[in-house]
């Protein structure tokens, strides 16, 4: 993998032959089904990739923690927390002594780390602290029992962990392609969650990512919910192939319409789009280039006038939208070769501070809800498919660009990552 | 408009059938719009949307969380009629549903308490209340 500036840039719009060449049109399904590849995907991808795992500013104190638990990964749990000094760091929730759990709770605060069992206590840097009746059990080296770290760095005021205590890439060359100053735009302190959910899904982890990888579907699988005409120039997208951790990008503009913002004839809809907190298709461009103007460069790179929102795949398992006050989190997570877990969460920069300006943000979270419903009516029928061999290849056109790059990574990274 | 008193009274004379489809958060509404007919969605959607700039005019001057007791059941109506809104403009013409036909119910997913909640509830051990 390349060094972090030297990474390529494919784009997909009229671009099919390069993708031909390079084999990007075609891809196979054993990826998605094989038990043997799951398995090899466990013992590299996620042990040795960058894991998007929390906010820094959930935990702004020294002592506050996250728990970030990876029940795929044997049941590993890593508490993530910020010590004296400030920095934050990440060990296996897992007392040196016989294995205690030190966090059972998922966000907590805490002066030391002490397990419940018998009482040893782990300073905010994993140091052995103390040991309650420490004649019982002869002479302890503390030096060698701190607890076990991982690698955690943080981007755009988000947390990272890697299993690896020696990653191959840093943070920052793993995430190279990722504009700058899009970090400070993600870094503000005004970013505050505002709607989460999750749910359980009988196919492969990585079908939830395909499904937010191209939005030529939109016109087809959203026509009954955004209602909007796309033309393939609406959702141009790239891909970095010489990356580790960002696959592809993809602009999503807003339909072409006369008829003004939005397409929705309801008394709603037209009180919505009178509110600051609206959201989506309901606003026009001037409100999203007001917030623009505050860190540019960071989104629409393309100067689109009608543009919506920039989406990543972050590698391997995360798609972030960043619209321009609006941002999702999009994470699929294994639970076998052919279940997943798969969550999103939603923040914003404003809140609202009326009821009517309340009502246009839940219309938002809403209508992102209906669009992500049928995103995830696909991914079990698909895997079925694959499964079952109705489909041993996948035709790829240059709008899917972002599957193909994606698939092709995966394979690339587990024979890379291989010990 | 007459003055805010009089309005309220008009209001819950023509809205009051519907307050009972309304009560809860979110989670409710959505439930509610899954299980309720297509046709009172309908209804309700007109009944309300008639009314809703009138009303937004008096809801957004009360503070965001304290919006008088007398007014809380029009409030409800109005974020239930957000909830039904696509359904009703978008799927009940086309399909003569209040879902999406072929797709995922929104029931599937569940609510996360905060951006760490990951384990779904089915597979959650019991913890008791933490010690603060």
């Amino acid at each position: 993998m390349n060094k972090p500036t030297e990474f390529e840039t494919i784009e997909g719009l009229r671009n099919i032959e390069q993708m031909r060449t390079r084999g990007l049109d075609r891809i196979g399904v054993e990826q998605y089904i094989s038990e043997d590849f799951y398995q090899e995907e466990l013992d590299t991808i996620w042990r040795k990739c960058w894991l998007w795992a929390g906010r820094a500013a959930d935990i702004p104190n020294a002592g506050d923690y996250f728990v970030f638990d990876l029940p795929f990964l044997n049941n590993t749990s890593i508490i993530v927390i910020r010590g004296k000094d400030d920095k934050i760091r990440g060990f296996y929730n897992a007392c040196q002594h016989r294995g205690g759990r030190l966090a059972y709770y998922e966000k907590g605060s805490c002066k030391s780390m002490t397990c419940t069992f018998h009482g040893w206590v782990f300073d905010l840097e994993g140091n052995l602290a103390d040991v309650p009746e420490a004649e019982v059990y002869g002479e302890l080296d503390h030096s060698k029992l701190g607890l076990k770290q991982v690698s955690v760095d943080t981007w755009g005021g988000w947390v990272f962990v890697n299993l690896d205590p020696e990653p191959r890439w840093t943070l920052a060359e793993y995430l190279a392609p990722l504009p700058g100053p899009l970090a400070g735009f993600l870094e503000q302190d005004s970013w505050k969650p505002a709607m989460g959910r999750k749910g359980i899904f009988k196919c492969n982890w990585k079908l939830q990512i395909d499904s937010q990888a191209e939005g030529i579907h939109a016109p087809f699988l959203h026509g009954r919910s955004i209602m909007g005409g796309f033309e393939m120039e609406d959702v141009p997208e790239w891909a970095y192939p010489g990356s580790p951790g960002v696959t592809y990008k993809f602009e999503v503009h807003r339909p072409d319409t006369a008829e003004g913002p939005g397409y929705f004839r309801s008394p709603l809809a037209e009180a919505v789009g009178r509110y600051s907190t609206a959201t989506y298709y309901n606003t026009d461009s001037d409100e999203w280039r007001a917030q623009q103007q505050k860190f540019p460069g960071a989104v629409n790179q393309s100067d689109a006038e009608r543009w919506a929102f920039d989406g990543y795949g972050i590698f391997p398992n995360t798609v972030i939208m960043v619209q321009g006050d609006h941002i999702l989190v999009m994470r699929s997570w294994p639970r076998g070769v052919g279940e997943t877990l798969w969550d999103y969460t939603q923040y914003y920069t404003t809140e609202p501070t009326n009821f009517g300006e309340q009502m246009a943000r839940q219309h938002g979270l809403l209508e992102m809800r209906n669009t992500i419903t049928e995103d995830m009516t696909t991914v079990e029928g698909l895997y079925d498919s694959y499964k079952s061999g109705a489909i041993t290849e996948l035709v790829i056109s240059e709008a899917e660009l972002g599957v193909a790059a994606y698939q092709t990574h995966i394979i690339n990274m587990v024979k890379e990552l291989k010990d | 408009m007459t003055n805010n008193s009089d309005y309220l009274a008009e209001l819950k004379t023509k809205l009051a059938p519907y307050f009972q489809y309304a009560s809860g958060g979110p989670r409710e509404h959505e439930e509610m719009r899954c299980t309720l007919d297509a046709q009172l969605l309908v209804e309700i959607h007109q009944a309300v949307g008639e009314e809703l700039d009138g009303t937004l005019k008096i809801l957004d001057t009360f503070p965001m969380d304290d919006i008088p007791e007398q007014w809380q059941d029009i409030a409800n109506l109005v974020m239930f009629l957000v909830e039904i809104d696509s359904p009703v403009v978008k799927w009940v013409p086309r399909y003569g549903l209040a879902h999406l036909p072929d797709a995922l119910d929104p029931r599937h997913f569940e609510t996360k308490r905060n951006f760490y909640d990951l384990e779904p509830s089915s597979g959650r051990t019991l913890m008791a209340d933490r010690i603060r």
